[in-house]
């Protein structure tokens, strides 16, 4: 047996509260009446018992919330970072009292917001039914009756001067079942998310570059040479300029002189590792045993394009020595290590 | 079977009276009072809706000239973060200026819209019933605008969120001794309030638009409208929501500008450390509030043909508050200038010396526009009632607690202890640009807002409508609210 | 005068106005020290002027029996500062165990409240970002952040010279000896009205030294407690 679901518009106020109250002496019961109007009615005037709400539970929990986190803010955060300002005690009570009043009454609106959307089933998911005469000044009733009690019902909507508007099977207004769970838990997830997402920013998971501010000071640092001035109409670049089958950047020839600068920039920038001499034998060989001599025949048969990439870009183990060495540096290094095979052969 | 029952006529349908006499007194009710000139809610509607999708050519050089101020609010903007904040006229002991007062008057002036509606609604004002949507609307936006202040004035916006109370990498928790961080928070939880509070109120009539429109515009206020129906549980709920909302936010609007008057009550600069900031702020920002409420209802009722809702009882109930609120903080503002006077600091007196000396014009125009005009003014019912009178002092109480915030701000700020840094401030182009736009900005976003929105609560006019009746005392005829609550 | 307690100094600076000249040696002394940028002509003119510390300078009498008056004022480094408690960010704060009211760049928004609430309008906004002309840029002190744009900064006790006295007396396993630290304006001073030393120490000068007859502090009345003290002998006081 199906239940039909009646929906009736009224003219005034008085002939829907008639019609409510027959309804009720034929036994309908009292939540299966639905009134709808345009402006609030009160339940006095139309017969019915007021329908119970559940605000106090929701502020009280929302002025717990933000009461808890406006202690989280005046009293928790101060003590994770222990900071001192104006002589003021760490947790003073009067910009504390400002913070509960705040939180707590936010806390309380948005609870009690929330609480008037559930109580309500806002927002509606299902199909429901609905005149768009009520909001011109009709009142709409709606009723669902059994098929017993139909024509008793339909006979107290007209004897009320109600026009009927719908006469459907109940079964066409299903209860939305899980689709109301779900659309809260996606608000939730988003809210989540929004929460959330600042904290890559904050905690420079994503990083914005030129928000950096102050991390690089214009000032020559300890560790800095003195800045030269370039020589005239010349083009900075920095290290060398690589160009495929050509030889990287401009050759210094090997001459007494340049293997004399090569040998002491290797004794300061190769030789912990390469040994005093290149016999592959510096302080760090106990920790890298891989180190060769340069002494090597593989190492002397390389050519002296290739020793310069070695040195400035590195190789395996080998650290790029690049930014330690000019180029001009770096040529006299590679002269410096291929006069080595020359003296030992 | 049952009898059928004799027809009853809504409300909105009832005979005239026969005795000519009668029939002569209702009709000039009719005339007065929104409340008895009761039509057919789809009348009513219709009128409403209209007003909305009204988009006449007018309309859209408003929205043009409006957007292009909201341009260059937001290309100065963008050029003083580029440059620096060396492009406005602020030094060394001015280091608050226009961006601060227009803080405190944005928030000044988002302040009627809660108090006129859950004040007055908690008092059972009806005069409130068609104006309360367009007050909470100025709130609104007027929140907005403020909330761009904060930004427009740091000097490094793109770290605002050291301000923020979230985790981050710096294990570094803002400091809520802070008055700037109680400012924040008590404009957050005004700003939320507020609109929760507007939404609740919208939704009947959000239902009633999407009753009656097709298209785009259905789309939006079905989802809007959340599914309302107008059924009793419903009801009851919107009012006792209504009626939470309105007993927190109203003490949460004392509180906002009391603690925006912190942030200048708080500091030892002479003429702000007083304790009668508070109240005097509230004072002040209900003032400037109530007179732009007024403004907006004047150019909604002229632009939109809103006639029917806005009739010149409300520009009087209005008029009266105006009036008061001029007293009020005519009252505060001598009550802070005697005592600064009468205590005779040093530096208090050089500041009572340049209000009185270089920054004298702007001082007693305040006076003028704020105290001498509505209160010479407004007692004449003929004044309140009439429309361009009207217009023309609220222009005269914004320019006037407009010039209240400068003088507080950089005015007093040119004042110090010592006075080897004394200076004069003058403001330059952006912060000129910025203040334009901030205004551009506001109305764009309100001229945007009423025609999107039912800029009047028609819901609330035909809860109205439907209790006002007319009552015979002796043998006078008179109006009769019947009180629901 | 020397106040006591088991940790931490109290640094203090003393100005004797009896022995200053104006000879403004410490303002340049400090913007070599403390990479604070130059404001050109027009920004003075607008007030903008930037010199952590500076030399006031009064005219005292009618003409023509005029004297000019001068005070060295800086960050007074107020035991309770009222720019520290308005900062939303921590940005400006106490030092605990220094004493000082320390201002930390990295942190600064730039709301400028401190500025607004400082009665003694030390503090400084950098409104522009700050730019040296030709070979000054190489004189930066890599000790020293260069602020950039938007950022408030203060006299800070040349707190870098303070931080590394202190490290090298915790290497060198001993207390820090009076003379130790020495801030740029009273190394600069030619004839040496600044002072400064620990308060805590009971041998330094400044202890030695305080209290003194001639003592006074700017603007006391209003319980802000710095810790510059100002000793003025003859005629009147200057900015009481």
């Amino acid at each position: 047996m199906a239940d039909t679901l009646l929906l009736g518009l009224f003219d005034d106020v008085a002939p829907a509260a008639d019609a409510i109250h027959d309804l009720r002496e034929l036994g309908v019961p009292e939540n299966r009446i639905t009134v709808m109007s345009n402006i609030p009615y009160t339940p006095k005037m139309l017969g019915l018992t007021p329908p119970r709400q559940w605000f106090l539970p929701f502020i009280a929990l929302g002025a717990l919330g933000g009461a808890g986190i406006a202690f989280f803010i005046t009293y928790i955060t101060p003590y994770l970072y222990e900071i001192h300002v104006g002589g003021q005690p760490l947790t003073p009570f009067a910009p504390s009292a400002i913070m509960y009043f705040e939180f707590t009454a936010l806390g309380s609106m948005v609870m009690a917001f929330l609480s008037f959307l559930l109580q309500n089933r806002f927002p509606v998911l299902r199909k429901q039914i609905y005149d768009e005469r009520i909001t011109d000044g009709y009142i709409g009733v709606q009723t669902q009756v059994g098929d017993s009690l139909l024509d008793a019902a339909v006979n107290v909507f007209e004897a009320n001067h109600a026009r009927i508007l719908n006469r459907e099977s109940a079964k066409a207004y299903k209860s939305p079942g899980m689709m109301h769970l779900a659309f809260w838990g996606a608000v939730g997830v988003l809210a989540l998310g929004a929460v959330l997402t600042p904290l890559l920013l904050t905690y420079r998971i994503v990083k914005i570059p030129w928000l950096d501010g102050m991390n690089k000071s214009p000032a020559i640092g300890y560790q800095e040479g003195p800045r030269r001035a370039e020589p005239e109409g010349s083009v900075p670049i920095n290290g060398p300029v690589l160009i495929a089958g050509q030889p990287a950047s401009e050759r210094i020839e090997a001459s007494e002189e340049s293997v004399t600068r090569g040998q002491m920039l290797f004794d300061i920038n190769c030789a912990m590792c390469h040994g005093l001499g290149a016999g592959g034998d510096g302080p760090l060989k106990k920790y890298l045993p891989e180190i060769p001599a340069l002494t090597d025949t593989r190492i002397q048969d390389m050519s002296e394009d290739e020793i310069f990439l070695v040195i400035t870009l590195g190789r395996n183990r080998m650290p790029a020595i690049g930014e330690n060495l000019t180029p001009g540096e770096t040529w006299d290094v590679v002269n410096y290590v291929h006069s080595l095979g020359a003296t030992s052969e | 079977m049952l009898e059928s029952r004799a027809e009853v006529r809504p409300y909105w349908d009832k005979p005239i009276p026969e005795d000519e006499a009668d029939a002569h007194e209702l009709k000039h009710f009719r005339q007065e009072d929104l409340l008895m000139d009761a039509n057919s809610p789809a009348e009513t509607n219709d009128i409403a809706l209209n007003a909305m999708k009204s988009t006449g050519l007018g309309f859209w050089m408003a929205v043009g000239f409006t957007g292009l101020l909201v341009a260059l609010l937001l290309g100065t903007w963008g050029l003083q973060i580029v440059s620096g904040l060396g492009v406005t006229g602020l030094n060394r002991s001015v280091m608050w200026g226009p961006y601060i007062a227009n803080l405190v008057f944005f928030i000044g002036i988002g302040h009627a819209g809660t108090f006129i509606s859950a004040a007055l609604r908690m008092m059972h004002m009806d005069f409130r019933r068609p104006i309360s949507r367009a007050a909470e609307t100025v709130t609104l936006f007027g929140l907005s605008a403020a909330a761009l202040f904060p930004l427009i004035h740091v000097g490094r916006v793109w770290k605002i969120y050291y301000m923020f109370p979230i985790p981050d990498e710096r294990r570094l928790w803002p400091n809520f001794r802070s008055p700037l961080l109680w400012d924040a928070t008590a404009i957050t939880a005004y700003m939320l309030g507020s609109t929760l509070f507007m939404y609740a109120a919208l939704l009947p009539d959000l239902a009633m638009a999407r009753d009656h429109t097709t298209g785009w515009r259905h789309q939006l206020y079905k989802a809007l409208a959340l599914g309302w129906r107008g059924s009793l549980g419903e009801w009851m709920r919107l009012e006792k929501l209504a009626n939470i909302l309105g007993y927190v936010i109203v003490p949460v609007m004392f509180s906002v500008h009391t603690i925006v008057s912190y942030d200048f009550a708080m500091a030892v600069q002479p003429g702000w450390h007083s304790t009668i900031f508070g109240p005097f702020f509230i004072a002040g920002a209900l003032f400037s509030g109530v007179a732009a409420v007024i403004m907006v209802l004047i150019v909604l009722r002229k632009t939109m043909r809103l006639g029917y809702f806005l009739r010149e009882q409300h520009f009087n109930s209005l008029g009266i508050f105006l009036m008061l609120l001029s007293i009020v903080w005519g009252y505060f503002y001598f009550n802070e200038w005697i005592v600064t006077w009468y205590g005779n600091l040093s530096a208090e007196q050089a500041i009572l010396k340049m209000l009185t000396g270089q920054l004298a014009p702007l001082f007693y125009l305040m006076l003028v526009v704020n105290v001498v005009i509505p209160l010479g003014t407004l007692w004449s019912r003929r004044v309140r009632t009439s429309l361009p009178a009207m217009f023309v002092i609220c222009v005269g109480v914004q320019i006037g607690m407009y010039l209240e915030r400068i003088l507080i701000v950089p005015g007093f700020l040119s004042r110090s202890e010592l006075p080897f840094n004394w200076v004069n401030y003058t403001p330059h182009l952006p912060e000129i640009l910025i203040t334009i736009g901030t205004f551009g900005l506001l109305s764009f976003l309100y001229i945007i807002w009423t025609r999107v929105v039912p800029i009047i609560p028609v819901w609330e006019v035909h809860e109205g409508q439907a209790f006002q009746s007319t009552r015979r005392v002796g043998r006078g005829l008179f109006t009769s609210h019947t009180d629901m609550h | 005068m020397a106040e006591t307690n088991e940790q931490g100094h109290k640094w203090t600076m003393i100005v004797d106005l009896d022995k200053c000249t104006g000879c403004n040696a410490c303002v340049v002394a400090c913007h070599a020290e403390n990479n604070v940028p130059i404001a050109s002509e027009d920004e003075v003119i607008r007030g903008r002027g930037m010199h952590w510390i500076r030399i006031e300078r009064y005219w005292e009498g009618e003409y023509p029996d005029v004297q000019a008056r001068f005070i060295p004022v800086f960050c007074q480094q107020c035991g309770n500062a009222p720019c520290e408690p308005v900062c939303p960010t921590y940005a400006s704060y106490h030092s605990t165990e220094q004493n000082v009211n320390v201002q930390v760049y990295n942190r600064c928004v730039g709301t400028r409240y401190c500025g607004n609430n400082c009665p003694y309008k030390v503090r400084f906004f950098n409104w522009w970002t700050p730019e040296w002309d030709g070979p000054l840029t190489e004189q930066l002190n890599p000790d020293v952040t260069v602020r950039s744009a938007g950022v408030m900064e203060k006299c800070t006790f040349c707190i870098q010279r303070i931080r590394r006295a202190e490290n090298d007396a915790t290497a060198q396993n001993r207390n820090l000896q009076d003379g130790e630290v020495m801030p740029a304006c009273a190394q600069a001073c030619p004839s040496r009205a600044l002072v400064f030393g620990d308060l805590y120490d009971p041998e330094s000068q400044v202890s030695q030294r305080l209290p003194a007859e001639r003592q006074f502090k700017l603007l006391e009345n209003l319980g802000t407690e710095p810790a510059v003290y100002y000793l003025k002998g003859e005629d009147t006081h200057v900015g009481e």
